[in-house]
């Protein structure tokens, strides 16, 4: 069927649908800066929302590096800006809540996936809430993570946890994705981060936690509770995390593999320079 | 003066309110109260609801008072808070205007 035609279909009637029946469309892993990758999952709620896009499903890398903040956190109580600026790493307000994120460009794969509230329904047509859809969506994770090899569980409220491994035989359940997510104009924004390795020490250093929390005991407590598909599988290659991601969003899904338009691509490079790039935006708390 | 307290919420999480006071000592009330940490709200704008309903409160109110002024904007379907309460606020806004109370 025509992408026109099912753009058609999806805004005038509005039909009871399960992920099975949506057309989605996918953007590959792309990279770009910190203001742009916001802009964009901005832009696309809003091309969503009009009915100028499918529901998107989208996955990038951030490149500076960049630490984001989640909408209701200080930005002074939270980042070492001096530290940030030293290392070129950029700082960022997202629009979702959540915790302080180390973006690392070698460290991770963050997705977004942008979708009508009203689409993101269960079996019977009942729209999914905000607990259900975390649920949801980051089944998506645990599956691609499946791919590689690594068993994962969402644990509630937003973190997807894997099990690693120990020398005595036994194994515990470690952070290795996390998850944000909004619902402005009708459309459902989540986006979060699967963890590929993990630097406590250079996280440490941009964020403020108290040279207390930099101690060497304090690190190995945040290793403690959070891992990597490095750690868990070091013969995992990111090129081999995202094609199981990729996997894992879209099986059973009708998608084709698109672009951004260039109403979209203008769009986010107006909200990058007028919003996310600017103070009164990203130190508003 | 300003008065701050943290909380991490059991389950939940991190919450810290931030509470300008004014006023004789008779008299004092919050005349400014930020909400922020890694907490989730539906929609984000009801931030400054809920930080407005406290203001104007005395400093020397129960946590009760806080948590009614709070319950009055937190309209069911209308706001959905996440990892964090009413109550949570108004415990931690209480914490930051007792700190002697939290003293061991």
């Amino acid at each position: 069927m025509p992408s026109i035609l099912k753009l058609l279909l999806y805004k005038f009637y509005e039909p009871v649908m399960s992920f099975s029946d949506i057309s989605w469309r996918l953007i590959e892993l792309e990279t770009h800066d910190a203001f742009t990758n916001m802009a964009l999952d901005e832009a696309c709620c809003e091309s969503v929302a009009s009915g100028g896009a499918l529901p998107t499903i989208r996955f990038y890398r951030w490149q500076p590096s960049a630490v984001s903040i989640g909408y209701f956190q200080s930005l002074e109580d939270e980042i070492n800006v001096e530290a940030c600026a030293a290392a070129g790493v950029d700082i960022i307000r997202r629009r979702t809540g959540g915790g302080a994120v180390y973006h690392d460009y070698e460290g991770e794969i963050t997705y977004s996936v942008i979708v009508p509230e009203k689409m993101l329904s269960d079996a019977s047509g009942t729209t999914l809430g905000i607990t259900e859809s975390y649920h949801e969506i980051c089944g998506w994770i645990v599956r691609g993570l499946a791919g590689v090899g690594i068993e994962a569980d969402f644990k509630p409220i937003n973190d997807i946890v894997a099990k690693v491994g120990l020398p005595d035989g036994s194994a515990v359940f470690k952070k290795i994705s996390g998850n944000a997510q909004t619902r402005r104009g009708g459309v459902v924004l989540q986006h979060g981060t699967i963890l590929f390795n993990v630097d406590v020490r250079k996280m440490f250093s941009l964020l403020k936690v108290g040279k207390e929390k930099i101690a060497d005991k304090m690190i190995a407590a945040v290793e403690e509770r959070v891992t990597s598909v490095t750690h868990v599988k070091p013969e995992v290659t990111r090129e081999a995390l995202y094609d199981a991601l990729r996997a894992g969003f879209t099986d059973g899904k009708k998608f084709e593999v698109g672009a951004w338009s260039a109403e979209e691509l203008e769009r986010a490079r107006i909200l990058a320079d007028e919003r996310y790039k600017t103070k009164e935006w990203n130190e508003m708390r | 003066m300003q008065y701050v307290a943290t909380t991490k919420v059991s389950g939940g999480k991190l919450l810290r309110v931030k509470a300008d006071v004014e006023g004789l000592e008779s008299n004092r009330v919050l005349s400014a109260v930020s909400l922020t940490g890694d907490f989730f709200m539906h929609p984000e704008d009801g931030v400054v609801a809920l930080e407005s309903a406290l203001v104007g409160a005395s400093s020397d109110a129960a946590i009760g008072e806080y948590v009614s002024r709070l319950n009055d904007v937190i309209v069911p379907g209308k706001f959905e808070l996440i990892g964090f309460s009413a109550s949570n606020i108004a415990q931690t806004l209480w914490n930051a205007l007792h700190p002697e109370a939290s003293v061991v």
